[in-house]
C-alpha cells in the first residue's frame, strides 16, 4: 500500500516497482496525482476531461513495468504523455459535440483568471507555448534541458520561449513594475 | 542568453504557482481505486513471472550441477585406470600389479595409494592385480 510518508526518491521506487512493488507504483502515483491533473485541467479545460488524462497517463506509465528506466526527471516523462492525452481528448470531445471544424492545432484554453488581477492577466495574454514553458520552468522545477525533453522541441526553442515570455512580462506596462524592484 | 540562470520577479512566479494549481478539480476516489487496482492486477503478474523465471532458474542449476556431478565422476574413473597402467602400455593387466611390485621393492611409491588406506604396499598390488582380473573378464 502507499505510503504518505514514503521518501524514496523516484528511481527508488521505479526500481521497487521493476521488481513487481504495487505499493511502490501506488506512491508515485499520489506523489505526481495533483501535478498530472492540473497539467491536464490547463491542456483541456475541463474536469472531467482532465480526469480522463489523469488515467491515462498513468495506466500509460503502467505498462511501461517492468523493464522501465527513468533517465530524467519523472516529470519529463509523464508531460508529454499526459499532453498528447489531453489534446486527443479535446479533440474527440470536439468531434463529439459536432463542431463543425476541428481545428489542426487545438490551442489550450486559457488559464483561470482572478478577477482584478493585473499579473494574471498578463500571463493569460502570453501564448500557450510561453506559458507552458514558465510553468515548467518556474513552477514544476524543470531545468531547460527536461523541458527540452518534456516538449520534445530544441533546447536553444525553449531557451527561446522562457527569454521572450519574461521580456513580455517587462514590457508590460501592468507587471514590469515588478522587475524594477 | 541561459535559460536556467533567468529568473522572475516572487511576485509573478507566486502568480504562476495560483494559475497552476488553482485547477479546482476534485480527484474523487473512483478514480484513484480504477487506476490502483488496475495496478494491483499489473504488478501480481509481474510477481507471477518473476517467481516462474526464479523456478526455471534454480531447475536449471540443479540440472548442470548433476550434469557436471556425472561428468567429474566419469573422468575421475577414467583417471584411475590410467593410473593403475603403471607400465603406460595403454591397458591395465597383470603387468602393472608386476611393475607396481618392483616399485614398492624401490621404495618408488608416490601416487600408488589405489585402496586409498594411506600405505603404498602389497594390498595395492593385489588392488591393482584384482582390477586386471575384472577388466580381464569383463572383455570375455
Amino acid at each position: 500500500m502507499a505510503d504518505q510518508q514514503d521518501l524514496r526518491s523516484d528511481q527508488e521506487l521505479i526500481a521497487a516497482a521493476n521488481t513487481g512493488d504495487v505499493g511502490a507504483f501506488e506512491t508515485l502515483y499520489f506523489r505526481y496525482r495533483e501535478w498530472v491533473t492540473s497539467l491536464a485541467y490547463r491542456l483541456t479545460g475541463d474536469h472531467a476531461l482532465a480526469l480522463d488524462v489523469l488515467q491515462e497517463t498513468f495506466l500509460y506509465f503502467l505498462q511501461k513495468f517492468p523493464g522501465f528506466v527513468l533517465t530524467c526527471q519523472l516529470k519529463s516523462f509523464l508531460y508529454p504523455a499526459a499532453r498528447n492525452l489531453s489534446i486527443a481528448a479535446r479533440r474527440k470531445a470536439h468531434r463529439t459535440q459536432g463542431d463543425a471544424a476541428v481545428p489542426e492545432e487545438i490551442e489550450a484554453p486559457a488559464p483561470p483568471q482572478a478577477l482584478g488581477n493585473e499579473i494574471d492577466a498578463v500571463i493569460c495574454q502570453l501564448g500557450i507555448e510561453h506559458r507552458e514553458v514558465l510553468l515548467l520552468r518556474f513552477v514544476d522545477g524543470l531545468t531547460v534541458p527536461e523541458i527540452a525533453l518534456a516538449l520534445d522541441i530544441p533546447e536553444g526553442t525553449v531557451k527561446s520561449r522562457v527569454h521572450n515570455a519574461i521580456a513580455k512580462l517587462r514590457a508590460d506596462d501592468r507587471t514590469k513594475q515588478f522587475f524594477d524592484r | 542568453m541561459n535559460g536556467d540562470d533567468e529568473t522572475i520577479p516572487a511576485a509573478i512566479e507566486q502568480r504562476l504557482h495560483h494559475i497552476a494549481g488553482a485547477t479546482g478539480v476534485f480527484v474523487p476516489p473512483a478514480v484513484d481505486d480504477a487506476v490502483l487496482s488496475r495496478s494491483q492486477q499489473r504488478f501480481a503478474e509481474i510477481r507471477r513471472r518473476r517467481a516462474k523465471t526464479q523456478r526455471v532458474w534454480w531447475i536449471s542449476a540443479a540440472a548442470a550441477v548433476i550434469v557436471l556431478g556425472l561428468l567429474a565422476s566419469s573422468l575421475i574413473t577414467v583417471t584411475r585406470y590410467e593410473r593403475a597402467d603403471i607400465d603406460r602400455s595403454g591397458r591395465v593387466d597383470i603387468l602393472d600389479a608386476f611393475a607396481l611390485a618392483r616399485r614398492i621393492q624401490q621404495g618408488d611409491t608416490a601416487g600408488f595409494d589405489f585402496n586409498n588406506d594411506g600405505v603404498v604396499d602389497r594390498a595395492d598390488v593385489d588392488t591393482v592385480a584384482a582390477q586386471a582380473v575384472r577388466l580381464r573378464k569383463g572383455r570375455a
